[in-house]
Formats: structure tokens, sequence, C-alpha cells
């Protein structure tokens, strides 16, 4: 790929890796982090990628799901500030952090699995792919996720939402 | 249960992603980001990296919008985007279910301030990818959105990115975002033709053979700058009639020939030489179907394209185009007489001059005689190079005896806008 489509890609795909990248991380900061560490690792590789955005959604995936990465970014400092919220009534800022909290207190490979399979939409096997596991681990950690979420929001709580 | 349960995850992240929107210019922040990193590799690799991102800036500021269904779009300033709107989805997959669910997708996320009702006005795949361009709209005012992802991804994933809050126009042209495409439509009542040759005749003229779409009201094509020209006829007025894609600002090295619908062969350079403190470059190609089209331009990084004769007011583009090339066109059927008029700027405004730059090869020219008002004006060549002024019409080489040994057609200001001779319509 051309290095000018790198521009373009940036500029019409940041939001939704930065979508991504927060229900991932749960923090704006560390969200921008990770979008910007991973578009930069994979600036360098621009050439060779045949599919930009599955790409970068690995890259994302694997520096979130690295423990030395973990630890080197327990906190993340930048000058600059956060992308803006959106609009964000009262009423759902408690939903969002009650979901945001369940998120943080399961392993950081199943909330992977979570978001790829339900934010992302992928399938088992494209999801099985990028984490570089077995489909039957997808099945079960995306089982086992969603019981820690429905144990920690109640199915009514999600429910409701659904409704 | 568990499908309850997968649903209402998918709209819990729905709930919590969606109150996140990023600042604009994600690339300039990209890259100042990197400025930092590499500041600490030591100074050789800062300087390397401010110069890479100084490049890109000028660049970022004509970028694309940032994707949100916020918006609160543009005045509706002709009827043809109103029956645009009016009009049915188009694209391969507007026949199959596949639009409802894209029209549920969108309507499920927050529209733009007013801006209630919602139109989708192609979903198709073109080149390997899946499109989608929408128009959120209401009485007076319209936002166009397009987005495309990869043939397999999900509807959830098409309807939430991509471009937004973009002027809707009577021909919408979306590209794509990683694979080059180009998708034109325009109201179902109208018709696009395309051609990719012309032959240029003695008075300037282009004839041209042009090939109805097969979808009548809509054209996909797997490049960004298809060489191709594209006429929108509606009724038996033609609305549209100028390249496929827009030729104002280009990148070094693109086919300006090519992208103007014509044909060619090998791009031979002509001349150059300075004019006004400029160094310009002209080069020519004959063209397939016979004539000879003319490229001048200077510089040699990015460039700005004139198409039309006078300034405009002042403030009507402001965008910094200093560090910019300029470039214009023409067409002539004699291979060995060249006259291109020589481009201006104002602002981030280029367009055509008054003074034509003639080139010959004729053996023996010796002056060139321009149409004046009275009468005729002439002045010598220099190794068959001269700049004179000429308001339009038929210029005519002539030797030391004052023969007339050749000529070529300049295309008079009343007839511009144009590009490589051919004029420019858009009259929706």
């Amino acid at each position: 790929m051309a290095a000018g489509e790198f521009q373009d890609f940036v500029e019409v795909r940041y939001g939704d890796l930065l979508r991504t990248a927060y229900l991932l991380t749960g923090s704006q900061h560390a969200a921008e982090d990770l979008v910007q560490s991973s578009l930069l690792r994979v600036m360098r590789h621009w050439g060779r990628v045949d599919e930009p955005l599955a790409y970068v959604r690995r890259v994302m995936v694997n520096q979130r799901t690295s423990l030395w990465r973990r630890l080197r970014n327990a906190e993340v400092l930048t000058d600059d500030p956060p992308d803006r919220p959106g609009p964000d009534p009262t009423d759902r800022i408690l939903q969002r952090q009650s979901l945001l909290e369940a998120l943080d207190r399961i392993p950081v490979r199943m909330r992977a699995v979570l978001v790829l399979r339900y934010w992302e939409d992928l399938s088992e096997t494209d999801t099985a792919e990028l984490l570089g596991i077995s489909v039957g681990s997808v099945k079960s950690q995306a089982s086992r996720g969603l019981a820690r979420l429905r144990g920690v929001l109640g199915v009514d709580e999600l429910t409701r939402r659904a409704s | 249960m568990s499908t309850d349960l997968e649903h209402a995850l998918r709209q819990a992240f729905q709930d919590a992603a969606e109150t996140v929107v990023p600042r604009p210019e994600p690339m300039r922040r990209l890259l100042r980001r990197r400025r930092r990193r590499w500041a600490g590799l030591g100074a050789f690799f800062a300087a390397v990296a401010v110069a890479a991102g100084a490049a890109l800036v000028p660049a970022l500021q004509a970028g694309p919008a940032q994707r949100a269904d916020n918006g609160d779009g543009y005045p509706i300033t002709s009827a043809w985007t109103r029956t645009l709107l009016d009009s049915p989805a188009r694209g391969s997959l507007a026949g199959t279910p596949l639009l409802a669910e894209v029209e549920r997708g969108i309507g499920d996320r927050a529209g733009g301030s007013g801006l209630d009702r919602l139109k989708v006005l192609f979903l198709g795949e073109v080149a390997g990818r899946r499109f989608v361009a929408y128009a959120r709209f209401n009485d007076t005012r319209a936002a166009l959105y397009y987005n495309d992802t990869a043939a397999g991804d999900s509807v959830a994933w098409l309807v939430r990115g991509g471009y937004g809050n973009l002027p809707l126009t009577p021909l919408v042209r979306i590209t794509g975002s990683t694979t080059p495409a180009l998708v034109g439509l325009v109201p179902a009542d109208c018709r696009i033709a395309t051609s990719t040759a012309g032959t240029v005749s003695g008075n300037g003229v282009v004839a041209r053979d042009w090939t109805d779409s097969p979808q009548g009201s809509w054209v996909a094509r797997d490049s960004s700058q298809p060489a191709e020209r594209w006429r929108v006829t509606c009724g038996a007025t033609v609305r549209f009639e100028g390249p496929a894609a827009p030729v104002d600002e280009v990148a070094p090295g693109t086919d300006l020939v090519a992208a103007g619908g014509l044909a060619h062969g090998a791009v031979v350079q002509r001349w150059s030489g300075p004019i006004d403190g400029r160094t310009w470059t002209l080069t020519t190609t004959l063209l397939s179907g016979g004539g000879i089209a003319a490229v001048l331009s200077s510089g040699a990084g990015k460039a700005t394209v004139a198409t039309a004769f006078p300034p405009p007011v002042a403030g009507g583009a402001t965008a910094n185009r200093d560090e910019w090339g300029l470039i214009s066109t023409a067409i002539s059927a004699d291979p060995d007489v060249v006259a291109v008029r020589v481009p201006e700027r104002t602002g981030a405004y280029t367009y055509y001059s008054d003074r034509v730059l003639v080139v010959t090869t004729v053996p023996g020219a010796w002056s060139v005689l321009a149409p004046a008002s009275p009468g005729a004006v002439g002045i010598p060549l220099d190794n068959g190079v001269g700049v004179i002024h000429v308001n339009g019409g038929v210029i005519t080489i002539r030797n030391a005896a004052d023969t007339d040994i050749g000529g070529t057609y300049v295309t008079d200001p009343r007839d511009m806008p144009d590009y490589l001779g051919e004029k420019l319509v858009s009259d929706w």
C-alpha cells in the first residue's frame, strides 16, 4: 500500500480504533495511547500490510494482552488531553461505569474475546485467528466472560439495556 | 438467555464506546507523538521526524472530515439534491435484505441535530469492498455520510465508521478508504455516460465517443482517479461534465491527461525555463484519438490546477498553498504548436492568466500573432518559444517573411472553466 494511504486510513479509522481501544482498556487516555502506539508500529510496515484494519486490530489486541506492556503502562502520562466525550446523559454514566468496572475484573484475554466478538462482530474463527488461540478457547472464554458480566451487572440489567 | 445476554452486551458496548469522539487531526497528533519518541533517540532522528511531519502538515489541512453522525449538515441549494433524496438506493446490494439491515443500523445511531430523516443512497460492493453512502436531512439541510469495509465485515462496522457531515450534492462521488475505488451516483432520472478518449479538431474542440453506464444512474470503478470523463444528462440537459474525479489539487506523478479522460502515449518534455520568477516545465503527449495534450507545471511536489480564468473574490479559498506548484493544461490539433495559459494563484485559488506560453517546433518559426481588438498583436519567438497576451482565438506562427506556417486554437476566457481544452459543466 502507498504511504499516502496510511494517512487516509488514520483519518478515517481513528475514531473506530479508539472506541475499540476504549473497550479494551476502559480509559480514554489508555485507549489513545494504545491506538497511537499500534498505528506507529503499523506505520513502519505499511507497505507490506494487505488488510490494514485487521492488522491494526491484531496489533492493538496483542499490545493490550502483552504482560510486559501492561506492566510498563500501568499509568499513562501524556500531554495530550483525552478525546472529548460525546453526549452522555446522566443515567448512562453509571451504566457505563458499571460495565467498565466489570470488564476490569475479568482477565485481559477474556476481555479481548468479548470485545472482538460483541463489539467488532468478528466470528469465532476470526477471533481465534487474531488472538492465536483455538476456536474452542474462544467459545469457552466468551461463555465465561458473559457469565462473569451477568454476575456483576445482572441479567435483568443487561436485558433492560437491550430493550 | 445467552442470545439475550449477547445482544445486551453489544448494546452496552455501543453505549459505552459512543461516548468516545476523537478530536480532529489524528494524523498530526500521531506524528507529534512520533517526534516525541524520536527526540529521545537523538537530535538527528528528531530532525528527520520534524521534517517528515512538516511535509505532511499541508495535506492534513485538507484531510477528510471526522466521522460522527452529529453534524447539522449544509443548506440544500438545488432541487436536484431533493430529487436525489427521493431516488431509490442504488448499488449491487441495494435490492437485497442487507439494505433494511443497514437502514436499521444507521437508524440506531444518533442523528445530526435537526436532520431527522435518513436515506441510504448507495449500498454495494466495489473492488472487493462493501460501500455505503447515506444522507441525513430535513426540509432545508442535508449531510452526506459514507464508509467502506471488507465485504465480510458486519453491518454494525459498516455504519459505524467512515466520512461524515459532508455537503450533499446531486452528483455524489465517494472513494475507498483503503482500496482504490470510486463510486458516482446521480438522481435516478439522470444518466451517466463515460468517455476515455477524444480527438482534437483545429478549432480546439474535443470530439468524444460516450458510453452509457450500464447501471444508468451510477458507476463504480476500482480506481480512485479513473482515466475517464463523465457526463450526466437529466432529460435533455447536460448537468455535469468533467473528469471522473476532481482534478484540482494533485500529487506528484499524477497522470493529468489520463485523469481528464484522454488516452495518450508517452509523455515528452518540450521546454523548461523561467517565467516571472518561477521555473516551469512543459510536457506534451500525443492523444490516441489525434492531437496533443500539454501540461505546464512549476515545482516538483503537490500542485494546484488551474481550470477557470478570472480570479474569484478574495477570501474564497484561504488554505495555504504557497509552497505548492502551479499547473495549467491545454490541447492542440497540431503537435508542432502548443499554446498553454500561464497559471497564477491568489491565496489558494489557481487560475489561468491572460498570458499564453507558445512553444513551436515548426521549422522557420519567427514570430507568433494573436488576435486582438482591434486587429492583432505579434511577438518574436526565441528558439520557437514566446509568451503573449491572448484573450482567445487562433494564434498564428509566422516565418521571417511573415508567412503563416502553423497555428493553434486558444480557448476564450468566456468559455472557461475548462480542463485540457474541455469545458467543465456543473449546472445543478
